[in-house]
């Protein structure tokens, strides 16, 4: 399975490699245990830098589509077809949509949403930190 | 003429006949055959530099340098063996001959070094011209057993530590030992561990070439993985050989063993690419200009 990249295009290129992951497990190209290979390996492949691809990787994860098995390697989840097709950014727009709709009929103007954004996201770097 | 010299001249003529007319033909006749049917016009990213009818006469002439090169190596050789017949040599029964057949070899790998290199610069410029563009990978992982049988391998380091093991039985156990015994170690880990690098770095290293086609770069990594593989055996089994002709005083071998050894390596390795990456079947069309993308 091959994957392709358009290094002029405007998709960033870890959300390219995401989605082209995603593509071939949805179109059945690869499937559950399946290896993947190294981010080395495809970082190279692709003439990329290693943290790109590691980044890719480190979602795709997290959204349980690829697991990690220490030294064995990268697999592709179990339950990796049902995971690509949800989309976590359209579900965070879904969420901020509502949210947002519900604090403006409350009554709280747009300059106190985005300062009490901000205040959150500060909050939660620095707790981080 | 005694066996032992027969021996030696027949080796020395192979070498010759090896490094500096066969395998210089088959490198030309491979360039020459690129430049005919892949031209410039049809095969642009071939060619990252402008390829004009100067270019092609200098790579020509090139060519035709390269080959009278190698050929005046081959008449050195050639007037090393006259000398040695006319002033009736034989090699010394202490050793240290060999000396010479490695003066000469290096003598004859210098042009096909210089092609290696040569080879090395124009992936660069290729490199260098792909700015841009889209970029395609395989989703499956490479493993070193996938281009080569784990017995191989196994065999490659039992050879490496057996000789190891051999060398101090020869030497003593107890240290510390003389330099050589130091050099002699340190000298055959370290090439065991140029192989394994040079094998790690086509296996998920950057591709030297950035436009080659997916079935060739396996045919190539296996290539590469074959020649480090063997070429480690038989550096193993070479030591071994001349540690047992010194131990039984068989030194007046040293320098047939010596040119067999390279003889071997360069057969093995120059020849295995030969035959796997045969330029016939290279797929040519990754060098074509790309198609404009029409949005659909």
């Amino acid at each position: 399975m091959e994957i392709i990249i358009d290094i002029d295009g405007e998709v960033p290129l870890f959300a390219q490699v995401i989605e082209q992951i995603k593509k071939a497990i949805l179109c059945d190209k690869i499937g559950p245990g399946d290896a993947l290979p190294s981010i080395r390996q495809l970082a190279n492949d692709l003439g990329m830098n290693n943290k790109t691809v590691a980044k890719a990787y480190i979602l795709l994860e997290r959204d349980s589509v690829i697991q990690t098995k220490g030294y064995r390697g990268t697999f592709i989840h179990p339950e990796a077809k049902v995971n690509s097709s949800v989309d976590l950014n359209e579900w965070v727009l879904t969420k901020f949509n509502e949210t947002i709709t519900a604090l403006r009929k409350a009554g709280v103007t747009d300059s106190e949403i985005r300062i009490a954004f901000g205040n959150v996201m500060n909050y939660r770097t620095d707790k981080e930190e | 003429m005694s066996a032992i010299l027969l021996l030696f001249y027949a080796v020395f003529l192979s070498q010759i006949f090896l490094i500096s007319i066969y395998f210089p033909m088959k490198i030309r006749s491979r360039i020459l055959y690129v430049i005919k049917n892949y031209p410039p016009k049809e095969y642009p990213k071939l060619y990252p530099k402008p390829y004009d009818f100067y270019a092609e006469k200098a790579a020509k002439s090139g060519l035709s340098t390269y080959r009278n090169i190698n050929l005046f190596i081959a008449a050195i050789g050639l007037g090393i063996l006259v000398w040695a017949l006319a002033s009736g040599y034989s090699p010394h029964p202490l050793g240290g001959d060999e000396i010479f057949v490695m003066l000469y070899l290096l003598l004859q790998v210098a042009p096909i070094l210089y092609a290696e290199i040569r080879t090395f610069k124009l992936y660069w410029g290729m490199r260098e011209a792909n700015v841009g563009g889209s970029r395609k990978a395989e989703l499956n992982p490479r493993n070193l057993f996938d281009f080569i049988s784990p017995a191989f391998v196994a065999l490659a380091v039992l050879l490496y530590a057996g000789f190891i093991v051999f060398y101090l039985y020869d030497k003593g156990f107890t240290a510390p030992w003389e330099w050589e015994v130091y050099v002699t170690i340190a000298g055959i880990t370290g090439m065991n561990l140029l192989f394994a690098g040079m094998i790690a770095k086509h296996l998920v290293g950057k591709k030297l070439n950035p436009h080659q086609a997916h079935k060739d770069r396996l045919r190539q990594i296996e290539t590469i993985v074959k020649i480090g593989i063997f070429a480690s055996i038989a550096a193993s089994v070479f030591l071994i050989l001349t540690s047992l002709v010194d131990k039984y005083e068989l030194e007046v071998f040293d320098p047939v063993l010596t040119s067999l050894y390279f003889q071997i390596i360069t057969f093995f390795g120059l020849g295995l690419e030969f035959r796997t990456v045969k330029v016939e079947t290279v797929d040519f069309s990754v060098y074509k200009e790309d198609k404009p993308v029409i949005p659909t």
